[in-house]
């Protein structure tokens, strides 16, 4: 009875579990940047996070008046509301306050000054902001503060005058940091090695700023965070292994040679079996739990989806959940729940293996015993095995390899298992007796000749082809694309169709319904002025090919892409380069790393013409950290909301200096992307936009009229195509045609877009 | 002499040895043993390079059914007919849960179970000995 009360309690929680998780929630600016930052410095917080019930409140004005002069600082919305207090501590806590210049906006310098005097602080500048005469800092700016405070300015010298500051002010520590830092990688790595020091080094109050910058630069500060640190631990990792290991080890060094013996194995296993054995109720224990736990949470899916107690519907659900092929889906999805599901299920099944595995062991052990004591019939047993050894030889010697293995390969399986049990039933491998070997010689020599003959007569050959219909018999109908694999003797039947829409298969259009005459043909035999023809894409690496050696105007893309293209003239060495980008917010934008994907030719003469290769240099430039759902503060007002964020972050292309270069926008959808822009010092470079569609599959389209001209990139061979309309287009006829031609892929893919 | 590189020379070559151990055997059941484990080593080879990218995975799977088969054979028949008769009883439970698929696949059971147990008794007393 009282087990069951409890399992009665545990049931709400389930449903909450099961209801709480698919809530989305949201994430302000300055919680994003709390998770990042605490990965480095443990101990940070924002006012939201903060512990403490008392430290938190929620005050009127009057409140506040009274309050400030202590250790508070105070941001107020609404004179007469009762919502707007920011920030309130307690003096004597330790850890760094989070805090956005964005959110100091409202306040006047006394309660700025009285917040950082009462607690150190890490302030992040993604506005402009003025500090008195102290400092004033922005996105990528940082200006005023005393040189001796400069941490990282000479280290991270790589952008402008962004710089991260360490300024004491009132015996507190404020950490100022340009939001520039915590977007770029190359620029947050700096602040990742500060904070991590700062977060070993001496806590704040002290005087020893100096100290720490030296301790982030050289990173032999101390020894005991490195060196010692390191012996200490690699000492661990060996104790550790000596621990595990340890019997082994002894065997070991005690006499090497018993690892060869059979018997040193079958003791290891028998250790495992009966330690597995002896403790495999604790794995039926927490497998009962997880039983119990499982089936309300499995039947309130059930309930939540279907209103109803559906068991198909749960198995269903289960298997996909189980299908590892969805893992990826759900994580993209967000989908935790059925993440956490499917650990479940990962879990369940290592504990139903603990609980089965001894007794499926001694099932195991047991059936190979019962096999190979039964006593064979020898006289049967000889004619089974001859028989079988010779009708396998035969169809090897007639059918070929290709076809046969699988057979062959049982065949000899299941001769090995007769050899075994003969000799163990009559203990001798002579199994035939002299006259049984010379009639056996003879049916061999008769069955090998036989069959090759066969194939010399072409049998096994036409023996060999499969016909096969363009889709597979199974399925009742396919939807574009479709891809499907053949065999290496699989011929396609005729397929008949009347299609409204253009066919192709692999890079090649078979089929167009307003032009009959279609030529598929390589980028490179590509003419200006030609009439009619599209361009298929092929990734960005041919593209590149194409544009540094045709330069054609008619890819160049009126709207912002996320493709562009560099002229090499434009960079120069040591200067320094930026690149900004608008990406619009008006809709939910997910944190993400933002890369460039630099294509350049490896060498100039290829230029000139011939084959030329492309390399492909990743440079990861921005940890967009999302479009933020406004605070509750910042619904207040309007104006706070914006619809476009612009990140101007460093990219160093010292590298690429005087190449011509396509540069690819990785890691966020295009249609995202408002704008583009490279900078060399505040002057904006000259870029030209590429057209990129990747989904439909063509780049470029010119229809006009006339034979259709088709241009693929690395097209193994040319493909004219004529077809009469008004008659029915012989999909599977083409397909053959194809692959008689060596010119279709395996799988190959049949697929159609709107052109 | 480019037919001698030929994989279906090479193999029928292989089978050719392994044919010649098994009836022209030396008497020493242990070299025996190991010449034949060289041979299939070889062939598995050949296969997975020539015949199928999967072959390794094709051979567990025949491993395992020549297993079942031989265990069938092998064991009581009564396991068998009680095996049969457990699927045949659960058949019309999954038809009432609503589960045909599953009960398509108890019935199917049923069925070669049942099959299997006529093969088992026919067998018996020819290859292996009562």
């Amino acid at each position: 009875m009282k087990i069951r009360s409890k399992f009665l309690h545990l049931f709400p929680v389930f449903l909450f579990l099961l209801f709480s998780v698919s809530t989305v929630s949201a994430e302000g600016k300055a919680d994003h940047y709390l998770g990042k930052l605490r990965r480095w410095l443990p101990g940070i917080y924002t006012v939201d996070t903060y512990s403490g019930d008392r430290s938190l409140a929620v005050l009127t004005e009057s409140d506040l008046k009274r309050i400030i002069g202590g250790a508070v600082g105070v941001a107020t919305e609404d004179e007469d509301s009762s919502v707007g207090s920011i920030f309130v501590n307690e003096k004597g806590k330790s850890g760094y306050l989070l805090v956005l210049t964005s959110q100091l906006q409202e306040f006047s310098l006394e309660e700025v000054e009285s917040i950082f005097s009462s607690q150190d602080v890490i302030l992040i500048c993604d506005s402009l902001f003025n500090f008195g005469d102290n400092f004033d800092c922005g996105y990528d700016s940082l200006t005023g503060a005393s040189s001796t405070d400069i941490v990282l300015s000479g280290d991270t010298g790589v952008f402008g005058n962004a710089k991260l500051v360490s300024v004491s002010f009132g015996g507190k520590r404020v950490i100022v940091i340009p939001e520039v830092n915590l977007v770029s990688p190359s620029l947050s790595q700096s602040v990742e090695r500060y904070l991590k020091v700062l977060h070993k080094g001496p806590q704040s109050g002290d005087d020893t700023s100096g100290g720490i910058v030296n301790a982030a630069l050289t990173g032999f500060g101390r020894l005991d965070e490195s060196l010692l640190a390191d012996l200490s631990g690699y000492a661990l990792l060996l104790f550790i292994i000596l621990l595990v290991f340890q019997r082994p080890f002894e065997s070991l060094v005690r006499d090497w040679r018993v690892f060869l013996k059979r018997e040193t194995y079958i003791r290891a296993a028998n250790v495992a079996k009966s330690f597995l054995t002896r403790y495999r109720w604790i794995s039926l224990y927490f497998l009962m739990i997880a039983l119990v736990f499982y089936i309300p949470l499995i039947f309130s899916i059930s309930f939540r989806d279907k209103g109803d107690l559906d068991i198909q519907y749960i198995i269903g659900y289960s298997l996909d959940t189980l299908s590892l092929g969805n893992f990826s889906l759900f994580i993209e999805e967000g989908s935790f729940f059925r993440v956490a599901l499917l650990l479940y299920y990962l879990v369940f099944a290592l504990l139903g293996t603990l609980v089965l595995l001894p007794d499926a062991l001694r099932f195991f052990e047991r059936s190979f015993k019962v096999v190979f004591s039964k006593r064979m019939n020898q006289r049967a047993a000889r004619y089974v095995l001859a028989g079988m050894l010779l009708v396998s030889i035969l169809l090897l010697a007639a059918l070929g390899f290709q076809t046969t293995y699988l057979l062959v390969a049982l065949s000899l399986l299941l001769c090995f298992y007769l050899i075994l049990s003969l000799q163990k039933s009559f203990g001798t491998a002579n199994l035939y007796t002299r006259k049984e070997r010379i009639f056996v010689g003879l049916v061999l020599t008769l069955f090998v000749s036989a069959g090759m003959l066969y194939r010399a007569l072409g049998g096994g050959s036409s023996t060999n082809v499969r016909l096969e219909g363009l889709v597979r018999n199974s399925k009742e109908f396919v939807v574009l694309p479709y891809s499907r694999e053949y065999g290496e003797y699989t011929e396609f039947r005729d397929f008949f169709l009347r299609p409204d829409y253009p066919v192709f298969v692999d890079d090649y259009l078979v089929f167009h319904p307003a032009y009959p005459r279609i030529a598929n043909l390589d980028i490179t035999e590509y003419e200006p002025g030609l009439g009619s023809f599209i361009i298929l894409d092929g990734g960005v690496r041919e593209l590149t090919k194409f544009v540094l050696t045709q330069r054609p105007g008619f890819l160049q893309a009126r709207e912002v892409t996320g493709l562009f293209m560099v002229s090499g003239a434009q960079i120069r060495p040591d200067l320094e380069y930026s690149l900004a980008l608008d990406i619009d917010c008006s809709s939910e934008v997910k944190k993400t790393t933002i890369s460039l994907n630099i294509y350049t030719s490896e060498d100039q003469v290829g230029v000139q013409g011939g084959d030329m290769s492309v390399k492909k240099e990743r440079m990861p430039v921005l940890e967009f950290p999302g479009c933020f759902v406004p605070q509750d503060s910042e619904k207040m007002n309007p104006e706070v909301i914006e619809t476009s964020d612009t990140y101007r972050v460093p990219v160093d292309l010292s590298d690429l200096v005087g190449k011509d270069m396509v540069v690819e926008i990785d890691g966020m959808d295009s249609s995202k992307i408002e704008g583009v822009r490279v900078y060399v010092g505040d002057q904006p470079l000259s870029v030209r936009f590429l057209v990129h569609n990747s989904k439909s599959g063509v780049l470029y389209r010119n229809l006009v009229g006339g034979t259709l001209r088709v241009y693929s990139f690395g097209l193994p061979e040319s493909l004219e195509v004529q077809n009469n309309f008004g008659e029915e287009f012989n999909l599977g006829g083409m397909v053959e045609a194809m692959r008689e031609g060596e010119i279709l892929d395996n799988p190959f893919t049949i697929w159609t877009t709107n052109l | 002499m480019g037919f001698l590189l030929n994989p279906d020379f090479l193999v029928l070559l292989i089978m050719l040895v392994f044919a010649v151990s098994v009836f022209f055997g030396t008497g020493k059941p242990r070299r025996g043993r190991v010449v034949y484990l060289v041979l299939f080593g070889i062939y598995s080879l050949f296969a997975s390079k020539v015949a199928s990218a999967f072959y390794f995975v094709e051979l567990a799977l025949l491993v395992f059914i020549l297993w079942a088969l031989l265990l069938g054979l092998s064991v009581d028949r009564k396991y068998n007919y009680y095996a049969a008769l457990f699927f045949i009883l659960l058949t019309p439970v999954m038809i009432v849960l609503r589960l045909p698929h599953f009960a398509e696949i108890t019935a199917t059971l049923s069925y070669v179970l049942i099959v299997f147990s006529v093969v088992k008794d026919l067998v018996t007393g020819s290859l292996y000995e009562n």
